[in-house]
């Protein structure tokens, strides 16, 4: 008797020990903000992302970091997803860099005794592209972009963290509340460049790689039947700021550069389920603090020759708060398999682009599904689809034109309202009418699909 | 099982978030773990101290018998000087923390995990460079300030042979594209740029073995280390194009290139001896080759296009390469263990890569003595923490000997530099 459990625990520590070494030396299976568009491990993934309230694994840490308290003595999760996108714009369909995302994650249970015994679980949670660490796009105001889509899930997420179990009562239910700490990285730095005593330019250089770090926090309650959950997120964007000061032939050549890519907002969730024995239903309400969001776009400032100094006037960007509502659920087949399934819907968290900007989004519809293999009592095989529809929208622009007369007052700027690029001169019927380079004009179209699917291995005490 | 749940605490809460960090520079130059560091880095190879074997020899996690865990803080003061005058070359501070992790016996054999940090607590990584023509102190100016990470795999397939793997994934930043468009249209004012670049993977591979040759009489009492390191050096590009198109006044580009090369690795073997005497103390040697003679990275060159109607007369300078040489390190420790007490010292002699300056440049460095001592209490943790804990303490003096770039054009001034490097460090190591 006791033999066969020293085998079984051997054996669970054989699959713990190659899960822990596929992610230790192929690092890149760490995940990264994929997260919040691909989800997190195929489970909650295969349920539209329902888990405030239902995680039960290390990737509690980015969708209520209290569940932790919720997860077995030591769990541990590994596994990939793919995507593939289609975002309409004008010069065609464009897809989402980086196509393969990992993620990992391991919970586990404090050394703490006395009175912190069994009370505080421990959790690291990673996502991360395959091809890279890191990618920052960001674009001209007037290209169309998807900033929902397009450059948000392009870097290493990781967050470890904690939970603490206020009170576990067969009768009260059990409490608890958790934290996690997003971490990554801020770019900061200078080059100046100038003459030197070589006469050649010469190049002195200063940049800093700073930490950065936001908070995860979350309540959770179970009580009998009805498990309830509450997360927030802190806001978490790369920022990076850079300036060039270069002197050449007695002329400046000054650039300042700021800007925050990869950007998630913050996010407010509740959730609800409902679990029986054979099934379960929850839902979730999730609100996108987008409003914070400043701007998609870098801010500069240069100096250059003939042009002398020019501070660049971005076009406003307004961002609108969001609401995702996911509904999803599980039902048990046999002893083997579990069947879930999912629908979301989030509205679009920008207003019809009028102006100069091409900034697209639109309402989506998540649809998913997922079967969960048990293959030993401790070893789980998680696998999911999803797909997630842009409802299709065209954003008309506003123009605004010059005097009939061919006068020459110039029109105000407007972030809402596209101007005329070339002023019209009397004799020239070519500069007669609206003109302009825009790509939008006189109207864009957006919409699309993004589909993606994963899998993850889970081993569990 | 729960001190393997217990272990993992440090492993993942703390450790594994910089995992896609990995690098190893700070432990050539300070080490890493108490032993390492209080024995001027000659029980790296043979005997690192707990999860510290991950960075200095991986082989050697197969030796720990249990999951151990480690905390250490160091600050080291950057005594250095310039004509006699402070040089103000950056203090190096940071944490040391790593794991090490024995897995259940496959086929009866060993095998472990380990990983170690050295998380700097002022930024992650730090790159400078400035003109060829200003001393630099090039070994301690950026290279101690950037964070080091190594997990690494180990397994015994003999009794008397341990072999250790480790991966370690560095990066690089490839500003691919800072395109900007400047200018007027429609009589407004334009500012707006465009952005694409990316971090992307660099994998440092390492590994090393350890012999015990019990059954040889001569060498019965000893450990016999071999050590090996690929080697690594960030590289920085940034491309930064400017559109300017002011109509009727000016159109053109302006184009602003860098690169730069900087935290250079060298490729490493190392060997080392462990004499066990009187059961308990120690005695260590180690040699190490460090291939300098690759490196390439003194100078960044930045180049600048002026395309808007006027061409300033620039020219290009072509800088000669760095010439340095590889160079073999000595180091020798001692370390006496008196029930809960442990007495550590050390020396290491370590040549500098660095010829003589005599040209435009002036890259310093100079042979380096180090002198280490360090002291251990072994004690058992308070009740909320009820496990051995060893206390460690420890001292290095790194003294750089005082030397002078005379220049063979006499109307390039010399530059006289020492100075020392003051290193103190406090750690905790738990075993669970």
């Amino acid at each position: 008797m006791i033999s066969a459990k020293i085998t079984k625990l051997l054996n669970l520590f054989n699959i713990i020990a190659f899960v822990v070494l596929v992610n230790l030396l192929l690092p890149h299976l760490a995940e990264a903000n994929p997260a919040d568009l691909f989800g997190t491990g195929s489970k909650s993934a295969a349920m539209a992302d329902t888990g405030v309230a239902s995680a039960d694994q290390a990737d509690a840490l980015f969708l209520n970091p209290a569940r932790l308290a919720f997860t077995p003595k030591l769990s541990i999760m590994g596994g990939l997803v793919f995507q593939q996108a289609a975002l309409q714009t004008p010069a065609g369909n464009r897809s989402i860099k980086d196509s393969w995302y990992s993620h990992f994650g391991i919970s586990f249970p404090s050394p703490f005794k006395g009175f912190l015994q069994d009370k505080i679980q421990f959790g690291f949670f990673a996502v991360a592209p395959l091809a890279e660490m890191t990618r920052i796009e960001m674009r001209l105001p007037s290209d169309p972009a998807y900033p929902y889509f397009e450059n948000r899930s392009q870097r290493l997420v990781l967050i470890p963290g904690f939970s603490y179990i206020l009170f576990d009562s067969p009768t009260a239910g059990k409490l608890s509340f958790g934290f996690g700490v997003n971490y990554f990285a801020a770019l900061e730095g200078a080059i100046i460049g100038r003459e030197g005593a070589t006469r050649s330019v010469e190049a002195r250089v200063f940049e800093e790689i700073q930490g950065k770090a936001t908070v995860n926090g979350g309540i959770a309650y179970n009580y009998k039947s009805l498990h309830f959950g509450f997360s927030y997120r802190q806001a978490f964007g790369l920022d990076f700021h850079n300036v060039s000061f270069n002197h050449i032939a007695g002329t400046d050549i000054n650039l300042d550069l700021k800007g925050t890519a990869l950007y998630s907002p913050h996010t407010l969730s509740w959730g609800v389920v409902w679990k029986q024995p054979r099934y379960s239903i929850q839902f979730n309400l999730i609100e996108y603090l987008w409003s914070f969001y400043s701007t998609p776009l870098v801010s500069m400032r240069s100096q250059l020759p003939l042009v002398g100094s020019l501070v660049g006037q971005l076009p406003e960007t307004k961002f609108n708060n969001t609401m995702a509502f996911l509904l999803g659920g599980s039902y048990k087949l046999n002893s083997k398999f579990i069947l879930r399934g999912g629908v979301g819907f989030e509205n679009k968290m920008l207003p019809e682009q009028t102006g100069k900007t091409n900034l697209l989004d639109t309402h989506k519809f998540k649809l998913t599904m997922g079967l969960t293999w048990k293959l030993s009592t401790r070893l789980f095989l998680h696998g999911h689809l999803r797909y997630i529809h842009l409802f299709g929208s065209t954003h008309h622009k506003n123009i605004m034109t010059t005097d009939a007369d061919c006068g020459t007052s110039i029109p105000a700027s407007s972030s809402t309202v596209l101007s005329d690029e070339v002023h019209c001169v009397p004799d020239d019927e070519s500069t007669w009418g609206f003109q302009t380079t825009n790509p939008g004009y006189p109207s864009i179209s957006s919409g699309g699909g993004v589909f993606a699917a994963g899998i993850t291995l889970e081993v569990r005490q | 099982m729960k001190r393997l749940l217990s272990g993992v605490l440090f492993f993942v809460a703390v450790a594994l978030p910089f995992t896609s960090l990995w690098a190893s520079k700070p432990s050539d130059l300070f080490q890493i773990g108490q032993r390492a560091k209080s024995t001027a880095g000659s029980s790296g190879t043979t005997m690192p101290s707990g999860p510290a074997a991950t960075v200095n020899n991986p082989a050697a996690l197969t030796h720990i018998p249990g999951i151990v865990a480690g905390f250490s803080y160091s600050y080291g003061y950057m005594g250095l000087e310039v004509n006699g005058k402070d040089a103000n070359v950056l203090d190096y501070r940071g944490f040391d923390l790593g794991l090490a992790l024995p897995l259940p016996q496959v086929f009866s054999k060993k095998i472990s995990l380990g990983l170690t940090v050295h998380l700097p607590d002022q930024m992650i990584l730090r790159m400078q460079a400035i003109p060829a023509s200003e001393p630099r102190f090039i070994r301690f100016d950026n290279y101690p300030h950037r964070l080091e990470t190594a997990a690494a795999v180990a397994f015994a397939p003999f009794d008397w042979l341990s072999i250790g793997l480790g991966a370690a994934i560095m990066m690089d930043f490839d500003g691919e594209e800072f395109h900007l468009k400047v200018g007027s249209k429609s009589g407004q004012k334009i500012g707006e740029m465009e952005i694409s670049s990316s971090i992307p993977y660099r994998i440092v591979p390492f590994g090393g073995l350890i012999i015990t040759p019990e059954h040889v009489p001569l060498l019965r009492k000893c450990k016999l280390g071999f050590f090996y390191r690929e080697p690594y050096h960030f590289n920085l590009n940034m491309n930064v194009m400017a559109d300017v198109d002011v109509a009727g006044i000016v159109t053109g580009d302006t184009i602003i290139a860098l690169r730069m090369h900087d935290h250079f690795s060298p490729r490493k073997i190392r060997a080392g001896i462990a004499f066990n005497f009187f059961e308990k103390h120690n005695l260590f040697f180690d040699l190490s080759w460090e291939q300098w003679s690759q490196f390439d990275a003194g100078f960044s060159t930045m180049k600048i296009l002026v395309d808007l109607g006027i061409n300033p007369p620039l020219v290009e300078s072509i800088l000669p390469d760095d010439n340095f040489r590889d160079i073999l390190i000595f180091s020798g420790g001692l370390e006496l263990v008196f029930q809960k007490v442990m007495l550590r010292a050390g020396y290491g002699y370590h040549p500098t890569p660095v010829p003589n300056q005599v040209g435009f440049s002036t890259l310093m460095d100079s042979d380096r003595h180090v002198l280490a001592t360090g002291v251990g209490f072994n004690f058992k943790g308070p009740a909320i923490l009820p496990y051995p804990i060893q206390f460690g303490l420890s001292y290095q003096l790194h003294y750089l000997v005082s030397r002078t770039a005379s220049k063979h054009n006499s109307t390039l001034p010399s530059v006289q530099y020492g100075g020392s490097i003051h290193q103190l460090s406090i750690g905790l190591k738990m075993d669970f």
